[in-house]
């Protein structure tokens, strides 16, 4: 379709508001980012808006300052990328499953499942289930409670049900079996919203720390959030029993706070994971029914 | 059920033999359901015993409905309840309808404006990653009477005379709260509906257009009806979530004298009553089980009106 | 009079400095005469089966930062005692970790009790340890005289937990006052250049104090460009004893949370609806309607709160130093010495207090670790301990090595060089290369080593000194005083711990706790209403109907009991 002069106007009016979004929403994440670049003690001050007034890399430093942090980044990295894609699979498949809106155990399944969205046993429970099952402290705890998602199945089945459902019935009077329909077809078909779901998943799975710090405390599982956490609750606590730093010496002194510390990890924990959706974005295309239905 | 008293058994089993995979299928989702999410509701009965983690089970206390009597008797419940239910429904009304507006918005970004798009919707999504605390830090800055940006248009644009303390006025907090969600989750929540919207036949487009609809008129007929069954699906979900409404921002805000009436939500609440105290863990249990009561009797009557509206349903 | 003063704190300083040489070839002797053994010998006599490496676990019921295995000193401890510790500090909440160890039963080898300790003690996750103690010297002479206060925290009169604060040592030779930390507790902080600008005064009287405040921002509506904000009370959430504790002190009171007591008679009393409490909230509420307290104080959060503080805008606060040192610490890297703050023993009569200047009466019991049932070797934990507690050992945590870290100047005199001073000052350097990250988790020695050098560097007189900057020392010798802490006279301790450590180990279905929880919650909602409202008689009278509703004379009691029954240990 061309563009008439109607349609560039409008288009000038919604490049105009995206504008404006950009910058509301760009402007606190490149504030954090100036921030993590700013001294600790001369950020107390405020007033840093867009550069740095004292550079450091000092609040940096303090992140990476021991080789934990690595470890801890490839056991995130490893968390996140298995927890994705069985999450992504088990769900897409459980919706596929669901989709049949004849199958005799959708009504039993759905409400099994949507329940679990909404009930919550507690914390003690859970973790006896967990050490029953032999997971504390082992690296399956961070996958298998996260399986499969029931928000992911609904949204999945939802996108599913829109589509056409010719498509469907026509692989299935193929004689292939459900397991390859959902392999060959489904997946390819709900591209965009598999990509949705997993960027949700491996985001959620990206920034937990609480698992960690409660099933798996174990150094050699810690993940980048939970180090992350342990450094930002350490320097909240910073000099307050400590009689030895307590002087009023007049030692220009290296230091980091809560917040810039924070500033500093929110960029080093967001980047990798910021980097995600570019590549799952090329699957939010319209996809061509007509080459399908072939 | 209604599908399921209607056929009958004999339906039922020669319909059950033809799905037979798909039965197989479900199975394990059945047993994993169950195994992870239903097992440790044994947990539920500490909301009936005064619960002492270093008892053990037999050794506890039995107190009853004590600890509900305790949650609905208190003078202060209705007030959270109150604020809690407020904030709730701004937030789903304020966030709704502005992600979907802004995928609808986005969604007209193509050709040249591609590259565009795909960039403002990397960036939409930013304020997402931001914890709490920094988004909190970054409003009460934005609102200070000190050297806020807000304070400042409104009196150089001559529309206030005086700065107003938004943060210290319990009318404002609400929409505060509202307004800051939106701003944190209006990118990311609007990523479902793109996705959504890619399910839509492009011949519909084409003939909507032939049909003489313009911009606007496409984006009413074809677009918004091509993404409902989404909106709809997630509008009742998150119906059932009336009672998070949310926990970190009304705590860092609002936990100071002048607004404390009317941030305090249920969760606040339940940690400042349950909070090392006896019973600690069985109070917030009790509320734990209140939530989820009230959760799906909000998501089965949302489902039920759906259904006779002849919408998309969740269950 | 100041003058004399200064000669005196002049002369103490050489007496130290001359008694501390006369003593330090002495205490070479005694260190080498003592049965305890060196480091060095302790690796050649303990072959074997004392040395093979056993690693602890340790979780930390509070918020630190475990030590990189690669720091210098607590590889040294390692190599001297073959045991390394595990440490697992609290990042979130704390009832949410604790309780679900509690309910495993799967505890570490130690734990550091912290806040939790009335919850561990009544699971019953320690392991009573009256019948070792005599067996490890060092660790006995430590606790030996306090093994009542020990005992008194537990059911069942056992010891479970070890202090690991409050056991100084002094030597008695009229110097150790010197020795003692700087003041960071509560008081009226007040910025230095307010009593420069109104002749070095000292405003005691609450009146007085506001009317200075009053004057100086009169005549300094700005700070820096900036508008000046002459009184700060600051709020937000458990921060909120900024707004709370200031009554009790103005009557004379100590820090004991949210009741004063009665020195005499032990009769304890809630004073936030007493009529002290209502004399300076009026007087809050007055200083609001001319201005001096800017609304958004209350709502300020506490990064905001250091924010204003840091550019040295307020004026003055009642606040505990270590709450807003941060924001001190700007001034100080800014050198803007005379906008940092020095401590008023405000009273409304004029008289000084000491808010809670007492010397350290010993351990208080409770305040420490202990060793779970579940620790893989009891003896061995303890003798880690009782090897910490040996001086040289606590000299290589807290002082590092020598030639290294410090030096030994000709009089015998532990010293720093400017350049390790900073090294110190940097948290990433102490994390690598110092065991007091080490030393803090564990029992301490505090006060005075033999030889009469201060146990840590803090505390060492001529360090102390030379930190000071040329403003600061200046404005003490205004007053003939040697640093903030000489501000509030020093308080005589009334033989009781301090309430709110009470209310710590207090089992956790006490019902005082919930009654604690309301008045808590009725304060925070009330107070900073009653200081802006329009009719303060008003506010005050519905803020006081309310507090009548809650059953607060049983809390008084209750506290009372067990004041009484600690009152009988001391």
């Amino acid at each position: 379709m061309k563009k008439t002069f109607g349609d560039k106007v409008i288009d000038a009016i919604i490049v105009f508001i995206m504008c404006i979004v950009v910058i509301i929403m760009l402007y606190p994440m490149w504030n954090t980012l100036v921030i993590s670049f700013n001294d600790a003690l001369d950020s107390i001050k405020g007033g840093i808006y867009f550069w740095p007034r004292k550079w450091t890399l000092y609040n940096y430093q303090s992140i990476f300052k021991t080789d934990k942090i690595f470890r801890a980044f490839l056991i995130s990295v490893a968390r996140t990328l298995l927890t994705t894609v069985l999450n992504v699979f088990f769900s897409g498949l459980l919706a596929y499953v669901l989709s049949h809106k004849n199958f005799v155990f959708r009504k039993h399944l759905t409400v099994f499942m949507v329940m679990t969205m909404y009930i919550n046993a507690g914390l003690i429970p859970q973790y006896f289930l967990y050490r029953s099952l032999g997971l504390i402290n082992k690296f399956w705890v961070y996958i298998l409670p996260s399986l499969v998602g029931a928000f992911n199945v609904i949204v999945i089945r939802t996108y599913i049900n829109s589509l056409p459902a010719s498509l469907v019935e026509s692989a299935k009077i193929d004689g292939a079996g459900e397991l390859r329909i959902y392999c060959s077809i489904i997946i390819p078909m709900c591209l965009p919203v598999l990509a949705t779901v997993a960027l949700w998943v491996a985001v959620g799975a990206w920034n937990s720390w609480f698992d960690s710090y409660i099933f798996a405390p174990k150094q050699e599982l810690s993940t980048l959030q939970y180090e992350m956490m342990k450094i930002i609750a350490s320097s909240m606590q910073m000099g307050i029993k400590q009689p030895d730093y307590l002087t009023e010496s007049q030692t220009s002194r290296n230091t980091v706070t809560p917040n810039s510390l924070r500033a500093a990890m929110t960029i080093v924990a967001t980047v990798p994971i910021l980097v995600v959706y570019p590549f799952l974005q090329k699957y939010f295309v319209t996809i061509n029914i007509g080459s399908v239905k072939e | 059920m209604a599908t399921s008293k209607t056929v009958s058994k004999k339906e039922f089993w020669k319909l059950a033999r033809k799905q037979k995979s798909l039965i197989l299928i479900s199975i394990p989702f059945f047993i994993y359901f169950f195994i992870f999410n239903y097992l440790p509701l044994w947990g539920l009965t500490l909301a009936f015993q005064n619960y002492k983690p270093y008892h053990k089970f037999w050794e506890q206390e039995w107190v009853g409905l004590l600890h509900f009597k305790n949650l609905f008797t208190d003078p202060d419940f209705y007030r959270v309840m109150r604020n809690t239910i407020g904030m709730s429904l701004i937030n789903l009304a304020l966030g709704f309808i502005t992600a979907i507006i802004f995928a609808l918005l986005l969604n007209e970004l193509t050709g040249n404006l591609y590259h565009f798009k795909r960039v403002v919707q990397t960036i939409s999504y930013m304020p997402h990653f931001l914890s709490w605390i920094i988004v909190c830090g970054l409003v009460s800055n934005i609102l200070s009477m000190d050297d806020g940006i807000l304070n400042e248009i409104l009196l150089r644009s001559g529309l206030i005379k005086e700065k107003i303390h938004f943060l210290g006025k319990p009318e404002y907090f609400w929409w505060i709260v509202g307004f800051t969600n939106v701003w944190k989750s209006m990118g990311w929540n609007s990523i479902i509906y793109l996705a959504a919207i890619t399910s839509i036949d492009p011949c519909l487009y084409e003939a909507a257009a032939i049909d003489g609809y313009g911009r606007f008129g496409r984006m009413w007929h074809v677009t918004l009806p091509g993404i409902k069954s989404t909106i709809i699906v997630l509008l009742i979900m998150n119906a059932g979530w009336i009672l998070n409404a949310g926990f970190e921002m009304q705590y860092i805000l609002g936990s100071n004298g002048l607004v404390l009436d009317v941030s305090e939500t249920i969760d606040i609440f339940v940690l400042k009553r349950g909070f090392g105290r006896s019973g600690g863990f069985s109070f917030g249990t009790a509320a734990g089980m209140f939530k989820t009561v009230v959760s799906t009797i909000i998501l089965l009557l949302c489902n039920k009106i759906a259904a006779l509206l002849d919408e998309e349903r969740l269950v | 009079m100041k003058k004399a003063r200064i000669i005196s704190l002049v002369m103490a300083v050489m007496m130290i400095v001359a008694t501390s040489a006369a003593c330090s070839p002495q205490a070479k002797d005694t260190t080498s005469e003592s049965s305890t053994p060196t480091p060095g010998q302790i690796s050649e006599t303990s072959e074997g089966e004392k040395l093979k490496p056993i690693t602890f676990t340790m979780f930390v019921a509070g918020p630190g930062e475990a030590p990189p295995k690669d720091n210098k000193i607590i590889k040294k401890i390692q190599e001297i005692t073959g045991v390394t510790i595990e440490f697992e500090f609290l990042v979130g909440d704390m009832d949410q970790k604790v309780g679900i160890m509690i309910a495993s039963g799967e505890y570490p080898d130690l734990i550091g009790a912290g806040q939790a300790r009335g919850r561990f003690l009544n699971a019953r996750a320690f392991v009573a340890l009256d019948d070792y103690l005599p067996n490890y010297p060092n660790l006995w002479k430590h606790y030996e005289p306090y093994l009542n206060r020990l005992r008194s925290i537990s059911p069942d009169n056992k010891i479970y937990i070890l202090d690991i604060w409050g056991r100084e040592y002094w030597l008695n030779d009229g110097q150790d006052h010197f020795y003692y930390g700087d003041y960071n507790g509560p008081a009226f902080w007040i910025q230095k250049d307010v009593l420069a600008w109104d002749g070095y005064s000292n405003p005691t009287k609450l009146d007085d104090f506001f009317d200075l405040l009053e004057r100086y921002y009169k005549e300094h509506p700005t700070i820096d460009g900036q508008p000046t904000l002459p009184f700060e009370v600051h709020s937000q959430d458990w921060r909120s004893f900024c707004l709370k504790n200031a009554p009790q002190h103005l009557i004379g009171g100590r820090n004991e949370g949210d009741v004063v007591v009665n020195p005499e008679t032990l009769e304890v009393e809630i004073y936030q609806n007493k009529w002290y409490a209502k004399e300076y909230y009026k007087k809050l509420n007055e200083a609001f309607k001319k201005g001096l307290i800017h609304p958004e104080t209350f709502t300020r959060n506490y990064d905001e709160y250091l924010k204003v503080i840091s550019q040295g805008r307020v004026l003055a606060m009642f606040d505990q130093q270590w709450n807003f040192q941060d924001g001190e610490n700007v001034l100080i890297a800014e050198k803007k010495y005379e906008r940092t703050y020095v401590p008023i023993g405000v009273s409304l009569d004029g008289t000084p207090m000491p808010y809670n200047r007492y010397k350290s009466d010993g351990i208080i019991g409770g305040n420490g670790m202990g060793i779970s049932i579940k620790c893989k070797d009891v003896e061995r934990a303890l003798q880690f301990m009782d090897t910490l507690l040996d001086e040289e050992v606590h000299r290589l945590m807290y002082w590092g090595i020598e030639g290294e870290d410090y030096y030994v100047d000709a009089n015998g005199r532990y010293r720093r060089t400017q350049e390790q001073r900073d090294k110190f000052a940097d948290p990433q350097w102490r994390l690598a290369n110092s065991g007091a990250v080490l030393g803090d988790q564990f029992p301490k020695l505090e006060g005075r080593y033999s030889n009469g050098n201060a146990c840590s560097a803090g505390n060492q007189p001529e360090e102390k000194l030379e930190g000071l900057s040329d403003y600061d020392r200046e404005f003490y010798s205004h007053y003939g005083f040697y640093s903030k802490s000489d501000f509030l006279p020093m308080g005589k301790d009334p033989g009781y711990p301090e309430v709110w450590s009470i209310f710590s180990t207090m089992e956790e279905d006490n019902p005082v706790k919930a009654i604690f929880d309301q008045i808590t919650d009725l304060q925070n909602r009330h107070l900073p209403n009653v200081i802006m409202a329009e009719d303060f008689e008003a506010a005050w009278e519905e803020y006081v109907k309310k507090y009548e509703q809650i059953d607060y004379h049983f809390l008084e009691k209750e506290i009372e009991r067990e004041i009484r029954e600690r009152k009988v240990i001391y």
